[in-house]
């Protein structure tokens, strides 16, 4: 009996163990049909029900001073966003959000109804905190808030023609935003999430997750203590004399970083709309006009090294009027007879006239292009004029007196002061330059820019120094530009008040000038190269480069050498005489 | 196989599918706990930079100024604030 027992037992047990295996089989057999037939299709619907793919947005990179100080940023805000497909009320929620954020619903909801297939429709950018919490809140199928990194411009008005401003949707479209765009860009990256049944993110799928990467960092050689100052003096000088507008670069003369680049008029980049596109434009590189006298030390240094004259060499100056052909050449201060030096101290047009004829057309074209005129500097900014020079062979016997004083040329405020860079830089001729390094969000350099040492030798040593000392320091300290001079440095330049063309020539405007000043300091070992240019002053406060543009440039060298720690001047033995008597007295 | 040894084979099966269930969890716990970490940390960057900009804004020059000017430090480059020619040079 038990034997039968333990047999039906067994056979149960068999039974139990053939019926497990045979649904277990079938289950198996079930799963390999649907992976063999269906399983890419299943996968699929699942990966769409299940996974979805976040882009990761980069952070734009930075644009910072030579001190690391940042000129354009990035940081997060956050926007409100609207799936018009999936919202039940379209003017149910238009009525809400626009009770939220202060906007007419009617407003809103044309562009709910015209989104069409659009999944994703900004509402607005840049909301408050409070404002996204109330959005949160009001649980509105379809309407939601996100985070997105936007460019802000912590300094503002500062450095803005150059640095530019990018679009809504963060693509730099003008200045080093847009130059600069492949660097400061990044990449996008992505995050796969597996989402549960209610859409609720859950967790990172296995190999989803690719981190953006963050854009590079732009380093500039410009220093925003150096720009801000050139900025007050340009607003200053445009407020007093009622100009148009006005520019100013300062340049190290010995490497050609640019350490200020300023146009007046700018504009906030925070609110670029706010401007006309005339104000985004960096005058200093794209707007070349007639330099006037601040173009003759160039002249006068290319006729020395020419030994067409000499120091103290006495020029007839005509009493102010040369009748030179069919043309008279006048002199706003007629003078009978002028030395060399003179000629330039006082800024004759006549002797500069009698100069350019020593030197010839050809000898002149030579060194206006040798300075680099009539071309581009080859400043690493897009948009640069290369300035107006005609060729040779369409210069005349005007052009023999014209260029020395001046006319007949066009160039931009940089390739002023870069020739200017000339005179304090040993006859050298720097390539100017304004990026100076790109750096990865770790701030490991990717790039370095750092130009090698200049080897244009475009004057002698010798011509330069004497030139810079004997005549440029002169112009400062008893010539026209006595109002740049200060106290613990030497400061060398020269003045021009250069008249402003006619739109399609045919002569001047009457009463429209261009006062600018370009000086360097200390004389010793020259550190700054400044020129301020002021436009269309107004003639009744004043309209000639030492009134208008000089004390300008006096104040940027003044606050710049002391930024820079520049030691001052030697005290000369007299001085020390007049101070210890002073004392004495005291 | 006897009965008991059926039941064992079944427990054991049961315990695997337990043992799968549970580390089925804890691995979805730490993938939860890995993108709350990731956001978390995206949160962080971004008060990092938020940080970052209102810094650059206080190290400004004219931001500098102007609370030199509150605090009523008169912030003038030495050379400027001199009226004598004692450092002339000579060539």
């Amino acid at each position: 009996m038990d034997a039968l027992r333990s047999r039906s037992s067994n056979l149960a047990a068999h039974g139990l163990i053939a019926t497990v295996m045979m649904v277990l089989l079938v289950l198996v057999g079930r799963l390999i049909y649907i992976n063999a037939y269906h399983g890419p299709r299943l996968l699929s619907k699942v990966h769409r029900q299940q996974r979805s793919d976040v882009p990761l947005q980069p952070r734009r990179g930075y644009l910072v001073d030579a001190q690391g100080r940042i000129i354009a940023g990035t940081m997060p805000r956050k926007s409100v966003f609207a799936d018009p497909q999936l919202i039940p009320d379209k003017e149910a929620a238009a009525r809400k959000v626009g009770e939220i954020l202060g906007i007419d619903p009617q407003e809103i909801v044309p562009d709910f109804l015209a989104a069409g297939d659009r999944r994703f429709f900004v509402i607005r950018r840049g909301v408050s905190e409070e404002e996204a919490e109330r959005i949160g809140q009001a649980g509105i199928y379809g309407l939601g808030v996100f985070t997105e990194p936007y460019r802000t411009y912590p300094m503002n008005n500062l450095a803005a023609s150059l640095v530019g401003f990018v679009s809504p949707d963060g693509v730099g479209v003008s200045g080093l935003e847009y130059q600069c765009d492949s660097w400061l860009r990044g990449e996008n990256g992505v995050k796969t999430i597996i989402r549960d049944a209610r859409r609720k993110a859950f967790w990172l799928a296995d190999d989803g997750y690719r981190p953006a990467r963050d854009g590079f960092h732009v380093v500039l050689t410009i220093d925003l203590e150096v720009q801000a100052t050139v900025e007050r003096e340009l607003e200053v000088a445009v407020q007093r004399y009622q100009a148009e507008s006005a520019v100013a670069v300062v340049l190290n003369p010995s490497t050609g970083a640019i350490l200020a680049m300023a146009n007046y008029p700018g504009f906030d980049p925070n609110g670029y709309q706010d401007y006309g596109a005339d104000y985004y434009r960096n005058r200093t590189i794209t707007d070349p006009y007639e330099p006037g006298s601040t173009f003759k030390p160039f002249i006068a240094a290319a006729a020395l090294a020419e030994g067409v004259v000499r120091f103290g060499e006495v020029f007839d100056c005509e009493r102010g009027a040369w009748q030179d052909g069919t043309r008279t050449l006048r002199d706003h201060h007629p003078n009978d007879y002028l030395t060399f030096e003179e000629i330039l101290i006082k800024s004759s047009n006549i002797g500069m006239g009698k100069i350019g004829k020593r030197l010839g057309n050809e000898r002149l074209y030579k060194y206006v292009k040798a300075f680099g005129f009539g071309e581009k500097t080859g400043v690493d900014l897009l948009a640069e004029d290369p300035g107006i020079l005609r060729s040779l062979s369409r210069w005349n016997t005007y052009s023999t007196t014209s260029i020395p004083m001046g006319q007949e040329i066009g160039v931009t405020p940089l390739q002023l002061a870069r020739a200017f860079c000339v005179f304090a830089n040993k006859g050298k001729l720097v390539k100017p330059y304004l990026i100076r390094a790109v750096m990865d969000a770790e701030g490991r350099v990717v790039n370095d820019f750092t130009p090698s040492p200049p080897d244009t030798q475009v004057l002698p040593e010798e011509i330069v120094r004497l030139v810079k000392d004997r005549i440029l320091c002169e112009v400062v300290n008893q010539g026209g530009a006595r109002t740049a001079s200060l106290a613990h440095y030497q400061v060398f330049g020269k003045t021009g008040t250069a008249q402003i063309a006619k739109k399609g020539g045919g002569g001047y405007e009457p009463n429209a000038y261009v006062s600018s000043f370009v000086a360097a300091a200390p004389a010793r070992d020259p550190k700054l190269v400044a020129l301020v240019s002021v436009r269309r002053p107004n003639k009744a406060l004043g309209y000639y480069g030492r009134v208008v543009a000089a004390p300008a440039v006096r104040g940027i060298l003044s606050h710049g050498l002391a930024y820079l720690e520049v030691s001052p001047d030697p005290i000369s033995d007299e001085a020390l005489t007049a101070l210890s008597e002073g004392a004495d007295a005291d | 196989m006897t009965t008991p040894r059926a039941l064992l084979v079944l427990l054991m099966m049961v315990a695997v599918g337990v043992t799968i269930v549970v580390i089925r969890q804890e691995s979805a716990k730490a993938a939860n706990r890995v993108q709350q970490l990731h956001h978390r940390k995206i949160v962080l960057e971004q008060d990092l930079w938020s940080r970052e900009l209102e810094l650059a804004k206080l190290r400004g020059p004219e931001a500098i100024r102007d609370r030199a000017g509150t605090l009523g430090f008169e912030v003038v480059p030495p050379a400027a604030s001199q009226d004598t020619n004692r450092g002339r040079y000579s060539p």
